[in-house]
């Protein structure tokens, strides 16, 4: 890191945190008989909160904050992953279970302040209200002590976060989106589009055209519905389709023609879930089965194609573009879905190990031919992002969070690259410090055109200091290190994916 | 004539007989139903251990929702096993309004406050005895 840019400003000041994080996760601790988690310092906001807010009305600034980047940085993860005290505390046992807990970073004139605030679900409230996790989550089995009607009885909202039109919408994928305020972060409630889709999945990977244009998806049972609304979060179009989706799907991609999905061959054991195991733990990995490719028209969600690939596993895609009746689609690779159900139970149990491979990947969908084909880096990444006015074009830049070491068993990403798609060629910055790094997010300077001009802006866990960190970046210019660094007097849980709206 | 008065004597003592006979084994219960909002009616179905379960019930009733809570009773019930099933018909269109794959969207609940796993309770889980003597039982929905 270069020093000369790391100029202490303003130091912790004005630092208001509603309560102090690290002194709740060690009160707690000192009451537990049988130690379930013992964290390994990387692993610290893998704790999570006990459901407080907090709030941090000006941050330390190290270096220097671009003019011209003013808006607010919403971030979404699970936040709290314990209830109860001492014999009867609970602990869940998958990342993706806890209740989402929605960051905003504020960009200002007057600097940075950081708010957080968890998504006041049915569920948080009920559990909050008993003190103990009253049914089944994502990756954790136990007897429900309320009735679970729909999947928004047990929705947590804690995926992704983005405003659409005046709403700012806590994201999952099982049930609806969460409506919250975007100046308050106030849980509004569920979102119903139409009375029929209401407690309908709806993605936590919405895909954003440069004017606006939304477009989204859910799966549940086999069925798969898919969501065309406008700039100003007014429903256009829906319709429910039958889809060879199988267990889980996560994330898609748009063309300016199609929406693109890549389908990993996971069932769902039903009997094990009705003998007590979670909906994670009961989902398959069938790798001797395809993975399906559907591309389906945007102007008539009823026309669609169906191709195959040898099997492998899909979380997060990075963009698709199409020209010529051949779709380029980029994303992450892993094998199969040992990331999720076998790695990420460890780190929930405070151990650090390494975590399988993902790469950038690449899926050339020649819809000419009915062929696909794949190609793959070496590089292991997670999170690609782009620079949100390529969306559905062909784009030149993918900007990933990377790891610097095959064998790193520390968690979370060290560095950050973008990969020009053209060349091949990377930036790539890695932290001297110890750092744990989330998605980094594409921000375009106001007023340019040219793509990648503008800011790379994400959040971080520093490892040493246990605080998480804000970064800034040029990012045209990763390998220059941050511009600016924006500190919080504390630790916060790790988000997933958020959004930055320009002010 | 003579023997449509016969007729009509025997059927009246018939339902005296088994009237009092039900009186013998029979008793009312009561059934309170929290959290049912305001909107609409509660629309309770009554279904006994041969009813086919879900199906078609033996007794039904609505009444209109209230903030505080509804109470109904089923008078006379012959002794025996029974389970209630209900949703509230908030926009009073008649029937449970489900989403566009078949999840229910207007709120719904069992006796015993029974949940099923993938799909409703089976009757053992919803189901309560009517004995000889007045009994009430509350279901509350969340």
């Amino acid at each position: 890191m270069n020093r000369r840019h790391f100029l202490s400003s303003v130091g912790v000041a004005g630092a208001s945190v509603a309560l102090p994080a690290m002194a709740t996760a060690a009160a707690i601790d000192a009451s537990v008989k049988k130690p379930l988690f013992n964290a390994h310092p990387s692993l610290t906001p893998l704790r999570g909160f006990a459901g407080q807010d907090v709030s941090c009305e000006r941050a330390a600034i190290e270096g220097k904050l671009p003019a011209d980047l003013r808006g607010v940085f919403y971030r979404n993860g699970p936040g709290l992953f314990e209830r109860g005290l001492g014999a009867n505390k609970q602990r869940y046992q998958h990342w993706f279970d806890g209740d989402g807990l929605v960051n905003a970073w504020r960009f200002t004139d007057k600097g940075v302040s950081h708010q957080a605030r968890f998504v006041k679900s049915k569920k948080f409230l009920a559990e909050q209200a008993a003190d103990e996790f009253l049914a089944s989550s994502f990756g954790t089995g136990m007897k429900s002590k309320m009735p679970v009607r729909n999947s928004d009885d047990v929705n947590t909202a804690n995926t992704n976060v983005i405003k659409l039109g005046d709403k700012l919408l806590a994201m999952w994928e099982g049930g609806s989106a969460t409506e919250m305020d975007p100046a308050t972060l106030e849980t509004r409630g569920i979102v119903a589009w139409t009375p029929e889709l209401k407690h309908m999945p709806f993605s936590a990977h919405p895909k954003v055209e440069a004017d606006g244009t939304f477009w989204n998806f859910g799966t549940l049972m086999g069925k798969m519905v898919l969501y065309h609304i406008s700039a100003a979060g007014k429903l256009i179009k829906h319709a429910v389709i039958d889809a060879p989706a199988g267990g889980m799907v996560h994330d898609f991609a748009i063309t300016h023609k199609h929406l693109v999905f890549l389908l990993p061959p996971i069932g769902i054991d039903y009997p094990a879930m009705r003998n007590g195991l979670s909906f994670g733990e009961a989902l398959t990995w069938k790798g001797n089965e395809p993975t399906k490719v559907m591309v389906v028209d945007k102007n008539d969600f009823s026309k669609r194609r169906i191709l195959e690939m040898p099997s492998y596993m899909v979380f997060h895609f990075g963009n698709a573009w199409e020209a010529d009746n051949i779709i380029h689609v980029d994303f992450v690779h892993s094998k199969d879905m040992s990331g999720m159900n076998e790695w990420m139970p460890k780190i929930m149990r405070g151990e650090v190990s390494t975590p399988d491979e993902s790469h950038p990947a690449f899926v050339t969908i020649d819809l000419n031919r009915g062929r696909c084909s794949i190609n793959l880096r070496k590089e292991i990444a997670e999170f690609p992002r782009i620079d949100p006015r390529f969306v559905g074009i062909r784009n030149r830049y993918v900007y990933y969070p990377v790891s610097t070491s095959k064998t790193d068993t520390r968690f979370g990403f060290p560095a950050l690259m973008r990969l020009d798609v053209e060349t091949g060629k990377t930036d790539t910055y890695a932290f001297e410090h110890k750092v744990a790094l989330e998605e980094h997010i594409m921000v375009p300077k106001p007023g340019s055109t040219k793509e990648g001009e503008g800011y790379l802006i994400g959040v971080g866990f520093d490892i040493e200091r246990q605080q998480t960190f804000a970064t800034v970046f040029d990012a045209l210019n990763l390998s220059a290190g941050p511009t600016a660094i924006v500190r919080l007097p504390y630790w916060m849980p790790m988000c997933f994916h958020g959004n930055f709206h320009t002010a | 004539m003579k023997r449509t008065l016969l007729t009509t004597c025997l059927i009246a003592a018939a339902l005296i007989i088994s009237t009092n006979a039900t009186n013998a084994n029979a008793a009312d219960v009561s059934l309170t139903i929290n959290g049912v909002g305001d909107k609409g009616n509660v629309m309770i179905a009554l279904f006994k251990k041969d009813d086919k379960w879900l199906g078609k019930s033996t007794m039904g009733t609505m009444t209109a929702a209230k903030k505080d809570g509804v109470t109904v009773s089923f008078k006379d019930l012959p002794e025996g096993e029974y389970a209630v099933s209900l949703f509230v018909d908030e926009n009073s269109n008649g029937k449970m309004d489900k989403n566009a794959i078949g999840i229910p969207t207007e709120a719904y609940g069992f006796s015993n406050d029974a949940s099923g796993n993938f799909g409703p309770p089976s009757f053992e889980q919803a189901k309560f005895v009517v004995g000889k003597d007045k009994s009430a039982i509350t279901i509350t929905l969340k």
